[in-house]
């Protein structure tokens, strides 16, 4: 065989081999990978023992050292010294002990650099995940705060926040509950959870979320509750009112004001012994949320379904979400009782002025809609000048508030009472006719005869009464909210007339002034 | 003559392995998969998929201009591999190319690329995490896979994800 054909061959031959070698070592585990590419080497030295003798074998043979090396670091390169001066010895006479020492220095050497490379590789490795998931919690802390800080909803930022803790792209547990503090701090109760109930819901709505390609505003705005937030978690959780106790975890989170990771549950804990027997979990956290100093509630995380350990690290992540979201939801919450106050009249409790326009707005019956009727009921204390200028305005007001309290009480749940200004008084009773609301007037009426009030004995009759007028829009000449009202006002007026202490129902009138 | 024969046998040998195992190795996941998925009665074209879990370095919507103006088409797609000899997928990057530089824009590595059928066998013990990062390497080397990331995350620099 001629040089160059033999150069030509030894090519083909490495080309051949290392095809051949990296067709096999994929579909095999690491290590045989490795040993695959290490006898790979070590055939091509021997086909260049084929082609040119085994003159060079002793030099060409470094190439099996070092990529055995490479492959196995230090235990493997040195493997492969033994084994290069035995194959030396097989093809050559006399044992070439002169080479061993070379032979280990070189498959040391290439095992240690090897290592050294996977090693900075890991390094390298390992600082990129950290930095990546500093970036993503980041990304999620930006995303959210953005969204909270554009609405003052409750209902949406408690989405929002759950949301970014259970979804994907956010911290990924598998499900998350909020608790909010009540009753001046003393319980904290359940208000709404996302994820499943158990682990095989919990797959299935997996499944769905990626098999509708759903985004994490499409679960907001569309769909979360509905379909993604499970109603038996939900109808459990809102069920729950779990005291904030020195004794329990719930109580050590926020007196602490740190996370608290629970890994096994403790049978001398109540609440704990609750949320396992409940939900069905063995380990969770709760993060307080806490905004200057105030317990604003607790969030509660698992992994019911993958059953993932809960990490210091996890809960160190979350913090951040979690002050932030408890500076939204206490203004939230201060919102909603700014939103209270201006719409309720502070001696009575009763709606104000501002609430009647707003509700007689949004109830009054749309044109030629008359099978939703809206009736109005509209009343005042008797003689109550005179109780005043006798008992003075202090008690007045004592008997304002325990005049509504007598409304309130002899009213069904979705009927709206108001102060109407000074002893005046408002009923609205929506979907309900004339003759309903006659019988409503007169359990108002009857119920204030009844009870007893401060100073009463002063009025005329001895005791504190009102007098009533009632209207309903399914009168043929009530076609306007005015009307509504001016129809109750005379109805109210003529009672007046008729003696006071009576309900007298616009009916009896054909026109309105 | 042997001398340089071998060291150019050696280059050869180190050259066609390191330039022929990554396309190997993706079709070595791709059999595989296609035959371990067989065997449990479903197809990988057939596995639905999360992609929620890809990390972005800018801010959702961003404001800057150049980002917010680019193309689909100037999104580069990178699969990053471990090493060239043995070569393991780590994850998917995804960069914009503007005037001959690149700049990373979100990068989903392989472990948080999720497919709840496979979330659920490996909970039911069917099959192994191995297997797992086996299949979902194959789904996301997928063209139309790594199509549909490509569009998902431009849609993501436009609209944000709330």
């Amino acid at each position: 065989m001629s040089k160059l054909n033999a150069f030509f061959l030894l090519i083909i031959a490495a080309v051949g081999i290392s095809l051949t070698a990296n067709v096999l070592r994929f579909n095999v585990s690491v290590f045989l990978n490795q040993l695959i590419f290490s006898a790979a080497s070590l055939i091509l030295v021997e086909v260049s023992v084929y082609f040119y003798g085994s003159n060079q074998l002793s030099w060409t043979i470094l190439l099996f050292i070092a990529t055995a090396g490479y492959c196995f670091k230090l235990i493997g390169g040195i493997a492969a010294a033994l084994t290069s001066v035995l194959i030396v010895y097989l093809h050559t006479e006399g044992f070439p002990l002169a080479v061993l020492p070379i032979y280990l220095v070189i498959g040391a050497s290439a095992g240690y650099i090897s290592q050294y490379l996977l090693n900075k590789k890991r390094e390298h490795h390992s600082w990129m995940y950290m930095l990546m998931e500093q970036s993503k919690h980041l990304q999620v802390f930006r995303e959210v705060s953005t969204t909270m800080q554009g609405t003052l909803q409750q209902d949406l930022l408690l989405k929002v926040i759950l949301t970014s803790v259970t979804a994907g792209h956010g911290l990924g547990f598998n499900r998350a509950m909020i608790f909010l503090a009540s009753n001046q701090a003393k319980s904290l109760k359940g208000i709404v959870g996302v994820g499943p109930m158990d682990v095989k819901k919990g797959y299935e709505v997996w499944e769905k979320i990626s098999e509708d390609r759903l985004k994490l505003r499409d679960l907001i705005e569309h769909n979360f509750d509905s379909n993604f937030t499970d109603p038996e978690l939900n109808a459990i959780l809102r069920s729950l009112d779990i005291p904030i106790d020195e004794h329990n975890v719930f109580g050590l989170a926020l007196s602490s004001q740190k996370p608290v990771i629970v890994k096994s549950i403790s049978k001398e804990d109540m609440s704990q012994i609750l949320i396992k027997d409940l939900f069905q979990t063995e380990e969770f956290a709760l993060i307080p949320l806490i905004n200057q100093g105030k317990n604003i509630g607790i969030l509660l995380i698992d992994n019911i379904v993958n059953k993932r350990p809960i990490t210091l690290m996890d809960t160190e992540n979350i913090l951040p979400l979690a002050n932030q979201a408890a500076i939204a939801l206490d203004h939230a919450n201060l919102y909603e009782q700014i939103e209270e106050m201006a719409l309720h009249d502070g001696l009575t409790g009763l709606l104000n002025q501002r609430a009647f326009q707003k509700i007689l707005n949004d109830h009054f019956p749309i044109e030629g809609n008359r099978n939703s009727p809206l009736s109005l009921i509209i009343f005042d204390i008797d003689f109550f000048k005179v109780f005043n200028d006798k008992n003075g305005h202090l008690l007045g007001n004592e008997v304002l508030m325990k005049l509504a309290r007598v409304i309130v009480n002899s009213l069904r749940p979705d009927d709206f009472s108001f102060r109407f200004g000074g002893e005046e008084f408002v009923v609205l009773l929506p979907g309900t006719l004339l003759d309903q609301a006659e019988v409503l007037a007169e359990k108002i009426r009857s119920n204030v005869e009844k009870a007893s009030f401060p100073g009463e004995k002063t009025q005329p009759s001895g005791t504190l009464t009102v007098s009533i007028g009632v209207a309903c829009t399914n009168h043929s000449g009530i076609t306007t909210k005015n009307e509504l009202i001016e129809a109750a006002d005379q109805a109210l007026y003529k009672a007046k007339n008729a003696g006071k202490n009576t309900v007298v129902s616009f009916k009896e009138f054909v026109t309105i002034d | 003559m042997i001398e340089l024969a071998f060291i150019l046998a050696t280059l050869v040998f180190f050259m066609v392995s390191a330039l022929t195992s990554r396309p190997l190795y993706n079709l070595s996941q791709k059999h595989y998969s296609n035959r371990v998925t067989a065997h449990y009665g479903f197809k990988v074209s057939d596995l639905h998929y999360s992609y929620d879990q890809m990390i972005y370095f800018i801010s959702m919507p961003t404001t800057l201009p150049y980002i917010k103006n680019a193309l689909k088409e100037d999104l580069v797609i990178e699969q990053d591999y471990s090493s060239y000899f043995f070569p393991v997928l780590k994850g998917i990057k995804i960069s914009l190319k503007q005037n001959s530089e690149n700049m990373y824009l979100a990068y989903l590595p392989i472990g948080n690329f999720r497919l709840p059928h496979l979330d659920k066998l490996q909970h039911e013990g069917t099959i192994h995490e191995q297997t797992y990062l086996r299949i979902s390497t194959s789904k996301l080397l997928d063209p139309g896979t790594l199509q549909e990331v490509r569009e998902e995350v431009y849609k993501q620099l436009q609209v944000g994800r709330y």
